[in-house]
């Protein structure tokens, strides 16, 4: 199983929409599964992981996507997870 | 010693709210609008330093560190958060590029054991960067500062400090490819860190006298650090540009740093302006730190709607009787025979000047001939001839005699492409600079593109606004070179010298 991380927090206007997007992809793969994090519910993850911009992703293979970004871009970037 | 100030402002709203309680009993009161707060003043342990800061650092206000590479930034930051852990004030200390450790290192290499703070609650120091060694990042212009804002809340919270050190900021947008998004999110960080009761200092690499950033219009405070390379000796000089609520210090002082500290001397040199820098108009010349300097290039914004005049007069005369050399961009609002009739009207003589050349007209339009002349002219004469003419004319007046130059920039905008507009204002700017003088350029900023407004604003030193609102006329001043600024203050007209005056 692929984990997938992603930062979100309440005050990003970006964050809802690149969640539906990972969940719509995830929901089509069952290797891959998603685990949503809200920073300022979970500061100590947030500390962890050094998350200083949200919308951030975490990929399986350890990179990060900081910033918003449409479902064509994380498709090709979870490819090799698919 | 801690000394808790209730903020002037804040006693003279709770006055009147309790006024509009016995005036107004029934009328709605909006709550949201009452926000007081204690203004808590922390001594920086460097005297002279407090001396320059009036008093010391305010909770509530942002303070940026400029200097160029190697100039003592970090030093300083180290010190001035040893300084309040001196008085058990609790510090966030924010690194973006050096490890914790290595700042406790710092610490000890000035002989300061910070362990004890650290263990007693009072410090934290950490590193905040986006990139960490080894790290993968795919990065995009859509994001916000959420992540870093929290952290450094819940650190802030969680040993309820007073002072957070932010070093450096320069660092730290280094690390976003899109810059500018990084640093307009950055002011949501100043916003937050500042409303949480605590004086955030960030340290910003550059060179302090040429270069203004974006910040600096956003800090309260400016604390400048310049090396200079004299005889072959690095002269370190520290001064304060910018303060909220507190005249600006155009002092500069020396300083060293040593392992016994950060020491600052005072200036025996005169200030950085020796020159009688008077406007004519008192209160403005307070306002605005002490007048305004020669080498300034001024721009006056105008709304449309309000006359000029009284304003460009009062200046105009000020400068004649000080003796400078006046030099006038003539055009269709500002010549001759207006301003004649104008200070005909306000029992202003100016024949003498006139009589012995004081005051200059040059027409680059030849508005006195034909149309179908002035096209004529107008198209064998190219920017370098009326720059020249500019200089020329600087130079006529001898190397004595300071000189201002006033123009109406309404047919620059109008005549010249937009190219050519702003290669003519940012020459003109650099001559005036270089001539030592002073430049008033008149623009009505409705009727400017936006674009172009921007640009003028950032080769301008000082930015001055005159409007007209409500039938009440109103001046700002949104840029200087004290960085002094102040919010619209009402103006009235008179009808002799000085022509205005701004209400208090």
């Amino acid at each position: 199983m692929h984990k997938i991380l992603y930062f979100k927090s309440k005050t990003c206007n970006w964050c809802p929409f690149v969640e539906s997007i990972l969940k719509k992809i995830v929901s089509e793969k069952s290797t891959l599964e998603l685990e949503v994090i809200d920073i300022e519910e979970n500061y100590e993850i947030a500390e962890k992981y050094n998350i200083i911009a949200v919308p951030t992703i975490i990929l399986p293979n350890s990179t990060k996507i900081v910033g918003a970004t449409d479902e064509t871009f994380l498709r090709q970037q979870l490819s090799f997870f698919l | 010693m801690l000394y808790k100030l209730l903020n002037f402002f804040d006693f003279f709203r709770l006055f009147s709210f309790f006024l509009s309680l016995i005036l107004f009993p029934y009328q709605k009161i909006n709550k949201s609008k009452l926000t007081f707060y204690i203004i808590m003043l922390i001594k920086t342990g460097i005297n002279e330093l407090d001396q320059m800061i009036d008093g010391g650092l305010r909770t509530h206000y942002c303070y940026s560190i400029k200097g160029s590479a190697g100039a003592g930034k970090t030093v300083l930051s180290i010190f001035l958060a040893w300084g309040a852990l001196n008085q058990d004030i609790p510090v966030v200390f924010i690194s973006t590029e050096i490890e914790p450790d290595r700042i406790i290192h710092y610490f000890h290499s000035f002989g300061l054991p910070v362990e004890d703070y650290i263990d007693r609650g009072l410090l934290v120091i950490d590193k905040m960067s986006l990139k960490s060694s080894g790290e993968e990042i795919i990065q995009t212009n859509s994001f916000d500062l959420s992540g870093i804002i929290l952290r450094v809340t819940k650190k802030i919270e969680r040993i309820r400090a007073k002072l957070v050190i932010f070093d450096s900021l320069s660092a730290f947008i280094a690390d976003f490819e899109y810059k500018d998004t990084a640093r307009s999110k950055y002011i949501d960080f100043i916003k937050r860190i500042t409303s949480l009761d605590t004086s955030l200092i960030i340290t910003i690499e550059c060179d302090p006298i040429t270069s203004s950033s974006q910040i600096d219009y956003l800090v309260d405070g400016v604390i400048a650090l310049k090396t200079e390379l004299i005889n072959n000796q690095l002269i370190k000089k520290i001064s304060v540009p910018k303060l909220r609520e507190a005249k600006p210090l155009v002092y500069e002082n020396r300083y060293t740093i040593t392992q016994k500290g950060f020491r600052i001397f005072k200036s025996e040199s005169e200030p950085l302006f020796t020159v009688d820098r008077s406007t004519g108009i008192k209160v403005l010349d307070n306002l605005l730190g002490g007048g305004i300097a020669r080498g300034s290039v001024v721009l006056v914004e105008i709304n449309g709607e309000i006359n000029y005049f009284p304003f460009f007069l009062t200046l105009l005369y000020n400068y004649l009787t000080l003796n400078h050399g006046v030099i006038i961009h003539s055009n269709v609002q500002m010549n001759v025979n207006r301003i004649l009739e104008e200070f005909e009207r306000g029992q202003c003589d100016i024949s003498d000047y006139l009589r012995d050349g004081n005051i200059v007209f040059l027409d680059k339009y030849n508005r006195s001939v034909t149309a179908v002349e002035a096209k004529e002219i107008r198209d064998m004469i190219n920017l370098d001839d009326m720059l020249a003419i500019t200089v020329e004319m600087m130079q006529a007046f001898g190397s004595d005699t300071e000189v201002v130059v006033f123009g109406d920039l309404t047919d620059d905008v109008n005549i010249l492409n937009e190219r050519d507009f702003l290669k003519l204002f940012a020459l003109q700017s650099y001559n005036i600079k270089e001539h030592n003088a002073i430049s008033f350029s008149f623009i009505n900023y409705n009727a400017v593109d936006k674009k172009i407004l921007a640009r003028l604003r950032t080769t301008s030193d000082v930015i001055i606004r005159l409007s007209r609102e409500n039938y009440s006329n109103y001046i700002e001043c949104l840029k200087s070179t004290t960085g002094a600024t102040f919010l619209a203050k009402n103006i009235e007209f008179k009808k002799s010298y000085p022509m205005i005056e701004i209400v208090e």
